[in-house]
């Protein structure tokens, strides 16, 4: 695969201080806190490798720690790694993300393919089983910040995050990926694709160490990298058990500000968001909801290219979310054949999408601003 | 003494004349049938004996021996019953053997004397007629159909008696004249296409099926009305001709599914056979010359539902019926070829929980079941179907409650009318060039450079972009459009969602 990937970056610092920081990752039950406790204590990730007895003290798993400790072989997962195309960046590496650096449990090592920066970023997450209205939202937000110059940040999975990331794409944007397994591991599968695009634009990015499988505890850990490298956190769609809540919670924690799309009061999928808008989150309708509040700038959209007539109308019937197309046929009042037609010539030009059950959706790009 | 009447036996959907010879001779008393008869025919013995001695003939304790000829023939079936109690008779001298020359009969036999349906009169009518035989005498029930064939008289029996009576001349019966060779004025069809509310695309896809003489293939959660929309082909198709009806009537005669009392079908069948069909079941064969599902729908609509979970080797069995129109049964005695051309609906959900894009269920499958579930209709049977069209559930209650849609009757005004200027242009087309493209008549080059963009967005394949143009032809015709324009393809391309479920495409549906 041919992923843009800066050459691994060497020499800032000391190898031994990369290959402890990925040392400390590998223990197992010492959680990123601690380890965050103990950076800060011992000055360096080195330091802390080497007093490790010491510092874990009479903890129940002591044992268990300090045989992972002596068996652990850091340098070799380094290597594998930068063999595989990735860059590791440990928390003393100045290429690693400030925003994270401050988090209360920030990892000692990030494995990176593309490259990570100090650009604005904003989260998006949801629902993997989104409706067509959660994905419409999910792709108009992440295009138009893709637009405002703003990294959209999400969690590579189904649904709303996969929207957000491929209308970023379409952006011409940048957009990274945090994976709840090793960045070589791409899940799920149906986005190895849509992963290489991300990594050519902006970055995937995962704590766990290369062959990680993606084992269920390891996303919720995820989410809060999702919220850490992100200024704040857009949830779209979610039930009340969903993932994007656990994200929420780490934004608070890291002091993100959180927005949340209202949806419709029938549909399961808006309990979360409308959840949050009871809470205090932002109410997000369009673009400038989000970049207003973090005092960032808006780039104007490029406006539609497209001749009054028909394909216009249909367009504007599709202002109001996705619709069925006997809901246009009836709507618009032209012949079936008609839409039909106009349907495929719209989707020739990237303006509108068919999803399941014939629901017609605009693209961000087909919206007329 | 010896006697002899013609009778016949069916091969596939044919009659061949059989040749049914009776001799009583003396020895002891017995009955025995020789020339190939299977076991309902070796029966006949105890049906003829009983229904002689009821209808109060004489049915003398003798050696009887049945020969049918041509010997090297199977015969089937209890159509012999009549032949043989006739032959028997003129054997016994209670029958002039002149009175039975040039007569065809068949007919099973009640113990009582009384004449049962039988089936595959219709055929045996088509043999009497070609050889120019004398007069037909056949079971009451079955005497309408067979009258159809006008070339010979046909004399409908309700017993072994009355057949006699008017053999021998003291009760002669009149010859059954067939009514009309005209469909009747208006054959009420019991399903119309104004019942289907909504589903503007599937209604549409319909139609261009019925046009192009297409498949289709229907996609929709459980209860959206994909069947409902299915029994509504066979009114937008054209109507029978005379000749298709007398084919139809003729399969389902031999069949023995043609109902007694009827003349000729002038509805185009519909059939719906179960998924847990087998092949035989469907393409014909089995004991007996047996049409198969796919013959039963000569003319007409094979209606396939839930078509991923029909068997491998049934849906592999469709192949060749879809290409040639026919299908080739082999049996014991050589192969017999059933006509079977046909529409084939598809039905099948669009996923294994059949919720996918159903606005009022959520769908459980991962993106990785719906492929499999897709990828179990094979490629080759999926290339020759021109139409899939998703029928969704309605998002909107007003769908449910609104007016209905077109009638069918209008529907196949414009069907008829593609069709006439479809045939009009292939044949100039042909007059042209007999081979290569020029069948699919004139194509605008922006319309191909359309496809040629569409193709490259929603990822088609080369076989993928051929079958839409074949749909958007029909389209044209449909819109009296004499060269194919962009329009027409960009229609086309709606009715081909199954290319884009299997385009690789960055996002995934789901």
């Amino acid at each position: 695969m041919n992923f843009a990937a800066p050459p691994p970056d060497r020499g800032t610092i000391a190898e031994a201080e990369v290959a402890a920081s990925v040392g400390l990752g590998l223990l197992p039950g010492v959680g990123p806190r601690t380890i965050r406790r103990w950076l800060d204590a011992a000055g360096s990730a080195e330091a802390v490798w080497q007093m490790l007895p010491g510092l874990l003290g009479a903890r129940a798993d002591r044992d268990e720690v300090l045989a992972a400790w002596r068996s652990a072989d850091p340098g070799t997962v380094v290597g594998t790694a930068r063999a595989k195309g990735m860059a590791v960046i440990a928390f003393a590496d100045p290429a690693y993300p400030s925003r994270l650096r401050a988090i209360p449990d920030p990892p000692p090592a990030l494995y990176v393919r593309g490259r990570l920066d100090e650009a604005a970023a904003v989260a998006i997450v949801g629902s993997r089983r989104a409706t067509p209205y959660g994905r419409a939202a999910a792709e108009r937000l992440a295009y138009d910040l893709a637009l405002a110059g703003v990294t959209v940040v999400s969690g590579l999975a189904r649904g709303i995050d996969g929207a957000a990331h491929q209308a970023a794409l379409e952006a011409g944007g940048r957009t990274v990926g945090v994976l709840g397994c090793g960045v070589d591991v791409v899940y799920p599968r149906e986005h190895r694709r849509l992963a290489a695009a991300v990594a050519a634009s902006g970055a995937l990015v995962s704590e766990f160490s290369p062959g990680t499988p993606p084992l269920p505890g390891h996303f919720p850990r995820r989410n809060r990298l999702i919220s850490g490298l992100a200024l704040g956190v857009v949830v779209v769609e979610g039930t009340e058990d969903s993932g994007a809540l656990v994200t929420v919670e780490y934004a608070l924690d890291q002091g993100r500000e959180v927005f949340a799309v209202p949806g419709s009061i029938f549909s399961p999928r808006s309990r979360a968001p409308h959840a949050l808008l009871r809470e205090g989150a932002r109410v997000v309708e369009r673009v400038e909801d989000i970049v207003h509040e973090l005092g960032l700038q808006t780039a104007r959209p490029r406006a539609v290219d497209i001749a009054p007539g028909d394909e216009a109308r249909l367009l504007a019937l599709l202002e109001a979310g996705p619709r069925q197309v006997d809901d246009l046929v009836e709507a618009s009042g032209l012949p079936a054949p008609r839409i039909a037609a106009l349907i495929t010539t719209l989707e020739v030009r990237g303006l509108v999408r068919t999803l399941p059950g014939q629901m017609v959706m605009q693209t961000p790009r087909g919206v007329r601003r | 003494m010896l006697a002899s009447i013609l009778s016949a036996t069916l091969v596939g959907l044919e009659a061949l004349p059989v040749s049914v010879e009776v001799d009583i001779g003396p020895g002891l008393p017995s009955f025995a049938i020789v020339g190939l008869p299977d076991a309902a025919v070796q029966e006949a013995r105890e049906r003829v004996r009983a229904a002689i001695r009821n209808s109060d003939f004489a049915m003398p304790p003798r050696r009887t021996v049945v020969n049918l000829a041509p010997g090297d023939r199977r015969k089937e079936g209890p159509a012999f019953d009549l032949p043989i109690a006739l032959a028997v008779l003129v054997a016994t001298g209670q029958l002039r053997p002149d009175v039975v020359r040039g007569y065809l009969a068949l007919g099973e036999l009640a113990l009582d004397g009384s004449l049962r349906p039988t089936p595959g009169t219709i055929a045996v009518a088509q043999a009497a007629g070609a050889i120019g035989a004398r007069g037909l005498m056949v079971p009451e029930p079955n005497a309408r159909e067979a009258a159809v064939v006008e070339e010979v008289p046909v004399y409908g029996c309700t017993t072994l008696r009355a057949a006699v009576e008017h053999l021998a001349g003291s009760r002669p019966l009149a010859p059954l004249r067939a009514a009309a060779g005209q469909p009747p004025p208006d054959p009420a069809a019991p399903e119309d296409l104004v019942e289907v509310r909504g589903q503007a695309a599937a209604r549409r896809a319909l139609e261009i099926a019925a046009a192009g003489g297409l498949n289709l293939l229907l996609v929709g959660p459980p209860g959206v009305g994909k069947t409902m929309l299915a029994r509504r082909l066979p009114t937008i198709l054209p109507p029978l001709q005379r000749a298709e009806a007398l084919e139809v009537t003729t399969i389902y005669s031999v069949a023995g599914l043609l109902p007694a009392y009827s003349g000729l079908l002038w509805r185009r069948p519909f059939r719906a056979p179960h998924h847990t069909a087998t092949a035989s079941a469907l393409i014909g064969g089995g004991a007996g010359s047996r049409p198969g599902e796919v013959t039963l729908a000569h003319h007409g609509v094979l209606f396939l539902d839930e078509l991923p979970e029909f068997r491998h080797d049934a849906l592999e069995a469709l192949r060749q019926p879809l290409e040639d129109g026919v299908v080739s049964v082999a049996r014991a005695a050589g192969t017999v070829r059933h006509p079977a051309r046909f529409a084939l609906i598809g039905a099948m959900n669009p996923c294994p929980c059949g919720f996918r894009g159903d606005p009022r269920r959520e769908c459980t499958c991962t993106p990785a079941q719906v492929q499999r579930y897709l990828a179990r209709l094979s490629g080759p049977l999926l290339d020759r179907i021109d139409l899939h069209v998703e029928v969704p559930r309605p998002a909107a209650i007003e769908v449910l409650t609104g007016p209905g849609g077109e009638p069918s009757q209008a529907v196949r005004a414009r069907v008829v009318a593609a069709r006439a200027r479809a045939a009009v242009r292939e044949g100039r087309a042909l007059a042209r060039a007999p081979r290569g493209p020029a069948r699919w008549g004139l194509v605008e080059p922006e319309a191909l450079a359309f496809l040629r963009a569409a193709s490259d967005r929603l990822g088609l394949g080369a076989r993928a972009m051929e079958r839409t143009l074949r749909v958007a032809r029909v389209i044209a015709d449909l819109d009296a459009a004499e060269a194919v324009g962009s329009a027409h393809v960009a229609e086309a391309l709606q009715y081909r969602v199954l290319d884009r479920a299997r385009a690789p495409a960055l996002d995934t549906l789901c």
